[in-house]
C-alpha cells in the first residue's frame, strides 16, 4: 500500500546526485569508452527509482511492476547492445 | 431485412479485411516489387526507370491497376467497423463518424497512387525519365505525407475504444495501439526531404515499421475482433451489432 | 468510487494508484519508444562516424538542465499526491503549480536548443543522426506538453477536488504519466547527448 512514511526528497536528492554523476563522467573524461556503458546503468537505476518510489509500482494493479521493470531493463539492454555492438565495429 | 440477411451481409463484409490484405500483398507488394518500395529520393530519373520501372515493367503495371480495384476494398470493411462503434443511445457519434471518414479517404488513397504509380510503368518507354520520376514522387508524397487520413481513422477508433467501457466487441488494448500507430505515422513527413537513412521512402521506420505496425498493430487485431463479433453472434440474437448496454 | 477519503483514513485502506487504463496505455506508449531507441541504435551501428560527429554538434548541457528539470518536477508531483491524501488542498496547488513551471522551463530551453539548431542550418534533414534527435525529442516534447494540460488542469480543481477519491485516483494517473515523461527522458539524455562521446 503508498504510505506517507516514504521520503521523495531522499530519492530526488539520489536521482540529481546520479545525474550529476554521469554527467561528470564525461566531462572529466574519465574511464574512456566504458563511461557510456556506466551511464546506461545509472540511468537504469534512476529509471527504476521513479518506476518504484514515483509511479508506485510497487502497488500498482496486477502484473505492472513486473512489465515495466521487464521495460526498464529492455531499454537499458537495447543502450548497452548497440553501444557495445558499435565499438567492434570501428 | 430480417436478422439473418443483415447478419450475412456483415460477415461478407467483414470477410473484406483479410480479401483487401491478401490482395494488396500481391498486387501492392510483390508485382509492384513495393518491399521496399525504390529510394526515389536518392536516385535519377534514368535509376528510377531502369531499376524499376524498365525493369519490372509489365509487373508493376499489372500490380498497380490491380490496387486501383483491390485498394477500396479497405472501405467496406471500415464503414462495417464504424456501424460497430456506437454510442450507449445506438448513433453513430463524432469518433465513429471519423472512422468512417478516414476509412472512405484511405480507401481512395490505396488506389488512386497506385493509379499514378501504373501510369509511370505503362508510359515508361514513352515519356522522358523526369516525367516518370515526377509522377513517381508524388505518388508517394500523397501516400505517406497525407497519413492523416488514416490517423484520424486510428483516433477515431481508439479513442472509441478506449473511452466505451461499455462495448465488448474491442478490448481496451486494441485502441490503445490504434492510437499509438496513428502516432507512429508523423515522422512520415520527412520522406520528401532526405534520401538516406531510417525516415527515407524505403527506410527503416518509414516503411517498415510504419506498413508493419499499422498492418500487425492495427489491422489484424481489429480484423479478428470484427470477424469474430460478425459470426459469433447466434441467429436471431443479432438484429444489429450494437454494443452491450 | 464515490466514497470520499478523510484526512484521518490510514493509506492502508487505500487501493493501488492510478487506474488500469492509464498502467496500459503508458505501457503501450513504452513499447512504442522502445521501438524507436532499437532502431536508433541499430542504424547507429551501421552509420557509427557519421552519428558520432553529428552527436558532437549537440550541447550536452541543454539536455543535463533538462534531466534536472523534469526529475524535480516529478518530485513535486509526488509530494503533491501525498499532500492530496493528507488532504491540503492549497499545498496541492502550490506544487501542482511548481511542476508545471518547471514544465514551461523545459519547454523554453527546448526551445532555446532548437532555435540554435536552426540557426546553424541543422534541420530533421540534415542527417539521420538529426532526423531521429528531432523526431525523439518533438515526440518527447510532445508528451510534456500533454502533461503540463493535465497538471494544469488539475490544479484548477485542486480546492474543490482534494478529500475525493476520485481526484486522487486522476491525480495519481497524472503522476504515472508525468514520470514516465522522466523516465523517457532519463534515457534519451544519455542516448542522444553522451553515448559514445568519449
Amino acid at each position: 500500500m503508498p504510505t506517507q512514511t516514504e521520503r521523495p526528497v531522499r530519492v530526488w536528492l539520489l536521482l540529481m546526485g546520479l545525474t550529476l554523476c554521469s554527467v561528470a563522467l564525461f566531462e572529466g573524461g574519465w574511464l574512456g569508452p566504458a563511461a557510456s556503458i556506466v551511464i546506461v546503468l545509472i540511468a537504469a537505476w534512476k529509471s527504476r527509482l521513479v518506476i518504484l518510489h514515483f509511479m508506485e509500482a510497487r502497488h500498482a494493479p496486477g502484473h505492472w511492476r513486473v512489465l515495466y521493470e521487464l521495460w526498464n531493463f529492455a531499454a537499458a539492454a537495447t543502450l548497452l547492445i548497440g553501444y557495445l555492438v558499435s565499438l567492434r565495429v570501428t | 431485412m430480417d436478422s439473418d440477411t443483415k447478419r450475412m451481409v456483415n460477415i461478407a463484409v467483414a470477410w473484406c479485411g483479410p480479401v483487401f490484405v491478401l490482395g494488396y500483398i500481391i498486387f501492392w507488394a510483390m508485382l509492384g516489387h513495393n518491399v521496399p518500395p525504390p529510394n526515389v529520393m536518392g536516385m535519377t530519373p534514368e535509376q528510377l526507370v531502369s531499376e524499376y520501372y524498365g525493369k519490372y515493367q509489365s509487373e508493376i503495371s499489372v500490380g498497380m491497376i490491380g490496387c486501383c480495384v483491390v485498394g477500396l476494398i479497405y472501405t467496406p470493411w471500415s464503414l462495417l467497423l464504424a456501424s460497430m462503434l456506437r454510442d450507449d443511445d445506438g448513433q453513430l457519434g463524432v469518433l465513429s463518424m471519423m472512422e468512417a471518414a478516414g476509412g472512405i479517404l484511405t480507401g481512395w488513397v490505396l488506389a488512386f497512387c497506385p493509379a499514378i504509380w501504373g501510369t509511370c510503368a505503362i508510359l515508361t518507354n514513352q515519356v522522358s525519365p523526369e516525367l516518370v520520376r515526377s509522377l513517381h514522387v508524388m505518388g508517394w508524397v500523397i501516400y505517406d505525407c497525407t497519413f492523416m487520413v488514416t490517423s484520424i481513422q486510428l483516433f477515431g477508433l481508439g479513442a472509441y475504444t478506449v473511452l466505451n467501457k461499455k462495448q465488448k466487441i474491442f478490448p481496451a488494448w486494441a485502441g490503445w495501439f490504434a492510437i499509438a500507430v496513428g502516432v507512429i505515422f508523423i515522422p512520415l513527413v520527412l520522406i520528401p526531404f532526405v534520401s538516406e537513412g531510417p525516415f527515407a521512402v524505403s527506410g527503416m521506420w518509414n516503411f517498415y515499421i510504419v506498413f508493419g505496425t499499422w498492418l500487425f498493430g492495427f489491422f489484424v487485431p481489429y480484423s479478428f475482433f470484427m470477424l469474430k463479433a460478425t459470426m459469433g453472434v447466434s441467429r436471431g440474437a443479432q438484429h444489429t451489432l450494437r454494443p452491450a448496454h | 468510487m464515490s466514497r470520499s477519503i478523510s484526512a484521518s483514513q490510514t493509506p492502508i485502506d487505500r487501493p493501488s494508484p492510478g487506474s488500469e487504463g492509464l498502467w496500459t496505455f503508458v505501457f503501450i506508449d513504452m513499447m512504442i519508444f522502445l521501438l524507436i531507441f532499437l532502431t536508433f541504435m541499430g542504424e547507429r551501428i551501421g552509420h557509427l562516424a557519421l552519428y558520432t560527429q553529428a552527436q558532437g554538434q549537440l550541447n550536452e548541457l541543454f539536455g543535463l538542465a533538462n534531466t534536472l528539470v523534469l526529475l524535480t518536477s516529478s518530485w513535486l508531483v509526488v509530494e503533491a499526491v501525498q499532500a492530496t491524501r493528507r488532504g491540503q488542498p492549497q499545498r496541492v496547488s502550490q506544487l501542482l503549480g511548481g511542476a508545471l513551471l518547471l514544465g514551461a522551463v523545459f519547454s523554453v530551453n527546448k526551445g532555446i536548443e532548437y532555435a540554435h539548431k536552426f540557426e546553424v542550418g541543422i534541420t530533421p534533414a540534415s542527417n539521420p543522426f538529426f532526423s531521429f534527435y528531432f523526431f525523439i525529442t518533438f515526440a518527447h516534447f510532445l508528451h510534456v506538453l500533454a502533461g503540463m494540460v493535465c497538471i494544469f488542469h488539475f490544479r484548477r480543481r485542486a480546492r474543490l477536488g482534494v478529500g475525493s477519491a476520485e481526484y486522487l485516483t486522476g491525480l495519481e494517473n497524472v503522476g504515472l504519466f508525468w514520470h514516465y515523461v522522466d523516465v523517457l527522458w532519463i534515457f534519451i539524455f544519455p542516448m542522444l547527448y553522451l553515448m559514445g562521446r568519449l
